[in-house]
């Protein structure tokens, strides 16, 4: 090809730009899939570095990370390496809301992480700046450097963060930065627009550091971690390394008086910052401005490390200038002494409205073009690698001519991420919670193998042993199913070990029956019945499923009824201009998107039940038309 | 047989493979009514009540007469069956039509009967939606209703608003805001256990659902008044036998105009003559044929009386005032005053003779309001009439307040979203956690908003957002 530079390098089949979570996840997925892939990121001692909050998982967060295991993905496994403070959230309820979070070793993890880059074969790590992506035919050819060069590929997937054009904020001041002390990505973002893309802005923060000597702990309150660390990845057998606490502290009214001060000096509230900032994480110049009346805000005092020095004020994100920073932090017991090590900031940076992609990943203007994490409106490092994985898996199966790999909403919280950033109207950086999954009940982290590993194995990404434990889970699920539950145990037995904490039984019953009683374990009525032991995931699985089957039962049904309509495909030649019926937001909205069946349709925002009503009889009404046209 | 859409034509797009089932006729005059049943199951439901003739192996294309009857074997009505098989048939779906006696008490027991079964109400249009789906229409007619979804469209939202009286709309758009506000403690409980929140305790969001639970109460309340504007009141008029029943029935409809005058005799043992009291269509069932002595204790009569208690809205009790009562009298005032005290009205008849103060006192104790009459000579019958149209909550002031509920999806749905809420309440109660209450409110949320036509996207997290200080 002639209009590359005669210095090209090695020609790739994937390249990722960008080594954060998402490009981990997408360069080593590819690289495992077979594909010579090159991750380009500028710095390779910064791999999937936490740029933020050090934690990985947390409600609804944790549910992904488990999902990104049983794909065969990375990052339970160097959080189960790195972690310094595991937490299972929400243990007090039940398990469709649990979720594990993790606090990690900031250096710890990255030195992890890239020692995973690394060691996969096919994986090259390039440190440059990407500055573009050529195209041939609509089609993605090569990646441009910094210098001008390009390096070929037949895939490219850009996993850029908040480095496109990125502005960091603290007070009046202005800096044009990725990432605190790194430099910002530009080109990127222009190269993109010419070839038709759409960008926009979105704003996110950061709390300050500061040193993990200058706390009086004597006035915070203790967090500690789990007892018992509960892994993340399906290939940990278990938590060796020490764990350490975490603290809580709380603002006072003196603290918001000071905030109060800044206001005047604030890029937020004057205007300087145009990207929308998350409402689940807004900075505390927000969160007092908004909810005035709250007397106090919590504080999470976390260790960013075993050897690190920092401590990351967690709820105490900022962008007001330096002096009312400081002031505001030792206005804070136990903080009164606080050095700050690094200002906290806000960045502004650029990204891609998410209806420019397909479920897959790819973009709907270029072909075997990819983005994943950041770039498309997400906020969080679950997010972000949830997204690479499958943008990487699906890079390869294109490459291969295999069919795609797209999860559904009823498979996966990933399937309601990437659904949802397609489809709804995003004026925030988008970040999971529960109640977005409307299979809750059946998407749980206790789960996730059943729910995913076999799609894991069939694209070969899970290793045999794993495999082999999964079938044993589900062996024994089965056998608990089908014997356990038909066993019947009589009063006499029942009294003897359960009389103080159930009534007592006037016949024989099944085990399946006893275990409606809100009370009663199905690991302590196994003892009864079977000398069998089986494993806890096995049990606790069964046991859900049995105790809560009324519930699941509907949710499997409106499953189906999903199901359907989601097999309803829309061409994806239809003109919806000539469908004058229908309003016009949603003839506009249903062009851009292009939604791939009815059921994705009924999920746009903006678009009516009546608009809908239209849809499908104009779709009805062309069918006939073609069928009338070929006879 | 033209269908002409009813209300809305805002069909939840999930329900398109659903058995639905609608009256063709109005609810007006005629002999005959019309009912259609359509989707998959349609004939597998008919079989289910139709007797004399096995339909699942029959060919489309064809009548069948026959009766349906109830799941108790009772017979509701004689019936023509028409049997279509897919595709050959209006919509393309298996289809069932049934042609019965125009009688809304009928027509309403045999969609209740399919209904039960696992029919839903059609949405307006429907019918005729499917006719295209299945590519039974052709462009012509698919363009005509196309431009009907269009007027509505382009109107937006707010249409679909405006079939509902404005009051009623109202009021259904603050019960689903309630539930918003109420599903979004549950999910804050959820997804935002890390953050600093005052933890809302299940007590108070119990008492909350129970409110949203009684006012949703109070508008399906209003669905009985809004139906009895459509399809009138129904007296049943019960008593030994010989106590005047029919000398009762005469002198209510003396004067009056009779307007039907349907004697269904073999299909079920009730007399039934239609009047118009101040505009209100009242139809009075004697209560022939339940015998009441001995075998009033045998299940059967037993069954068979209380369904026609049940059904009825107010019943006339009548006794003979110039005796001393019988044991069956005593039986039926003890059963009515015990289970259908709001509806009873006990008439003292033969009031021209001299009347038992031992019969009048043991009414009384009875608590029920009473009358004492004469059907013979035509004594205090106004103020029977009088008191059938203040019971029925159908006099012209209440009238006026139009929030009524009378259009069948919406009771359907609104029920629906009352029943979720129940279950909503149970769960917090049993303490199996937030996120099973929250599938049920969620339900409930989906169900009004298919009444009100509006679109719920991410109505929850921004509840969570707007009024609760998140992120840490």
């Amino acid at each position: 090809m002639f209009h590359v530079k005669q210095k090209s390098k090695n020609k790739y089949d994937v390249i990722v730009v960008g080594a954060g979570h998402a490009g981990l996840e997408a360069a080593i997925v590819s690289a495992r899939l077979g594909m010579k892939t090159a991750l380009i990121t500028l710095d390779r001692k910064k791999i999937a570095l936490m740029s933020c909050n050090p934690a990985i998982g947390g409600l609804a967060k944790g549910q992904l990370v488990k999902e990104i295991d049983a794909l065969g993905g990375v990052m339970g496994r160097i959080t189960d390496e790195a972690g310094i403070h595991f937490k299972m959230l929400n243990i007090s309820k039940g398990p469709a809301v649990q979720s594990p979070r993790a606090q990690a070793d900031r250096r710890g993890y990255a030195v992890v992480a890239g020692r995973y880059a690394e060691n996969t074969i096919n994986l090259s790590v390039i440190e440059d700046m990407a500055v573009g992506v050529t195209v041939n035919h609509n089609r993605v050819s090569g990646v441009q450097l910094k210098d001008g060069t390009t390096v070929l590929c037949d895939a490219a997937i850009i996993t850029a963060g908040t480095f496109l054009n990125g502005i960091i904020y603290i007070g009046m001041k202005k800096l044009g930065a990725g990432r605190a002390g790194d430099l910002p990505a530009h080109g990127m973002t222009e190269s993109l627009e010419s070839l038709g893309f759409r960008s926009a802005r979105l704003k996110t923060g950061t709390p300050p550091r500061i040193h993990k000597e200058s706390i009086d702990y004597s006035k915070t309150e203790v967090q500690y971690p789990d007892e018992r660390p509960v892994p993340f990845s399906y290939a940990t057998k278990a938590i060796t390394q020490k764990q350490i606490n975490c603290y809580i502290v709380h603002t006072n009214e003196q603290t918001h008086d000071i905030l109060r001060l800044g206001f005047d000096r604030s890029p937020l509230f004057l205007g300087t910052i145009k990207g929308v900032g998350p409402r689940y994480c807004p900075s505390i110049e927000d969160k007092i401005n908004r909810f005035a009346d709250k007397p106090r805000h919590q504080l999470f005092l976390e260790p960013e490390g075993y050897d690190n020095e920092e401590i990351y004020v967690n709820g105490f994100s900022t962008s007001l200038p330096i002096d009312i920073q400081e002031r505001s932090i030792h206005s804070i017991p136990g903080l009164e002494q606080a050095k700050i090590i690094r200002l906290g900031y806000a960045v502004e940076y650029d990204f891609f409205p998410p209806s420019q992609i397909k479920h897959t990943l790819e973009t709907k203007g270029i072909e075997n073009l990819y983005f994943a994490g950041q770039i498309n409106g997400t906020s969080g490092y679950e997010e972000a690698a949830a997204q690479g994985l499958m943008a990487g898996i699906n890079a390869a199966l294109k490459i291969q001519n295999n069919p795609p790999f797209v999860l559904r909403r009823s498979d996966a919280y990933i399937g309601v991420l990437i659904d949802d950033l397609i489809n709804k109207t995003h004026d925030e950086p988008y970040r999971m919670f529960t109640s977005r999954a409307e299979f809750r009940l059946t998407l749980r982290q206790d789960n996730a193998d059943l729910r995913l590993m076999e799609m894991g194995h069939q694209l070969g990404l899970i290793e045999k042993h794993i495999y082999e434990t999964y079938l044993k889970k589900k062996d024994e699920i089965a056998e608990i199913e089908h014997s356990i539950l038909r066993k019947t145990i009589e009063p006499t037995v029942f009294a003897e070990r359960f009389s103080v904490k159930s009534s007592e039984l006037r016949q024989a019953q099944k085990v399946a029956t006893l275990l409606r009683r809100p009370e009663l374990k199905l690991r302590e009525l196994i003892p009864l019945v079977s000398t069998k032991t089986f494993a806890e995931a096995a049990i606790n699985e069964v046991e859900f499923n049995t105790k809560y089957e009324g519930y699941l039962k509907r949710q499997q049904e409106q499953i189906e009824k999903f199901k359907k309509l989601e097999d309803k495909k829309i061409p994806d030649s239809l003109d919806y201009s000539k469908i004058k019926a229908m309003s016009v937001e949603s003839r506009e909205k249903l062009s851009r998107i292009r939604p791939e069946s009815l059921g994705q349709a009924s999920r746009i925002s903006g678009v009516s039940p009546a608009d809908l009503s239209v849809l499908v009889i104009y779709l009805e009404k062309n069918k006939i038309m073609d069928v009338s046209r070929e006879t | 047989m033209s269908y002409k859409p009813r209300k809305g034509f805002f069909m939840n797009i999930n329900e398109q493979t659903d058995t639905i089932i609608a009256p063709l006729t109005p609810n007006t005059g005629g002999s005959v009514a019309l009912l259609r049943i359509s989707g998959s199951n349609a004939i597998e439901y008919a079989n289910r009540f139709f007797s004399g003739t096995d339909l699942s192996d029959k060919k489309g294309g064809q009548f069948f007469f026959g009766s349906l009857r109830d799941p108790n074997g009772r017979i509701v009505d004689e019936i023509i069956l028409s049997l279509f098989r897919s595709p050959s048939s209006y919509t393309g779906d298996d289809v069932v039509e049934v042609s019965c006696h125009a009688n809304p008490f009928i027509v309403d027991q045999i969609i209740q009967l399919f209904l039960k079964a696992g029919c839903r109400m059609a949405e307006a249009g429907e019918f005729t939606k499917r006719a295209f789906l299945n590519g039974k229409m052709d462009l012509v007619q698919a363009e005509a209703v196309a431009d009907i979804i269009a007027a509505q469209s382009s109107e937006g939202v707010k249409n679909s608003l405006s079939q509902l009286k404005g009051e009623l709309s109202k009021q259904i758009q603050e019960i689903r805001t309630n539930i918003i506000r109420t599903a979004s403690f549950l999910e804050l409980d959820l997804d935002f256990t890390e953050e600093d929140l005052e933890i809302i305790h299940p007590t108070q969001v119990i008492k909350e659902i129970e409110q949203t639970m009684l006012s949703i109460n109070a508008i399906l309340n209003t669905y009985k008044q809004g139906t009895i504007l459509s399809k009138g009141i129904d007296v049943l008029i019960t008593g030994k036998p010989n106590v005047g029943k029919s000398s009762l029935m005469n002198a209510l409809l003396d004067e009056n105009r009779v307007i039907v005058s349907d004697t269904p005799g073999t299909t079920r043992d009730i007399i039934h003559e239609e009047i118009i009291i101040q505009n209100t269509r009242v139809r009075f069932y004697d209560s022939a044929g339940i015998r009441l002595t001995d075998s009033f204790i045998e299940a059967e009569g037993v069954e068979r009386a209380r369904n026609q208690f049940e059904r009825a809205d107010i019943i006339l009790l009548l006794v003979d005032g110039s005796q001393e009562l019988t044991y069956e009298d005593e039986n039926l005032l003890k059963t009515l005053s015990q289970t259908y005290p709001d509806k009873t009205f006990v008439l003292i008849n033969k009031n021209d003779l001299t009347t038992k103060s031992s019969t009048v006192k043991k009414i009384e104790t009875t608590q029920l309001p009473s009358l004492s009459i004469s059907a013979k000579k035509n004594i205090n019958i106004e103020t029977i009439k009088k008191h059938i149209i203040e019971k029925s909550g159908n006099n012209k002031s209440e009238l006026q307040t139009g929030a009524l509920l009378s259009n069948q999806r919406q009771y359907q749905k609104l029920k629906a979203a009352h029943s979720d809420l129940v279950k909503a309440v149970t769960s917090i109660k049993e303490n199996i956690g937030y996120e099973f209450a929250a599938v049920d409110l969620r339900s409930a949320i989906h169900h009004l908003s298919e009444i009100t036509g509006e679109i719920t996207t991410d109505d929850i997290l921004n509840s969570i957002f707007a009024d609760f200080c998140i992120g840490k």
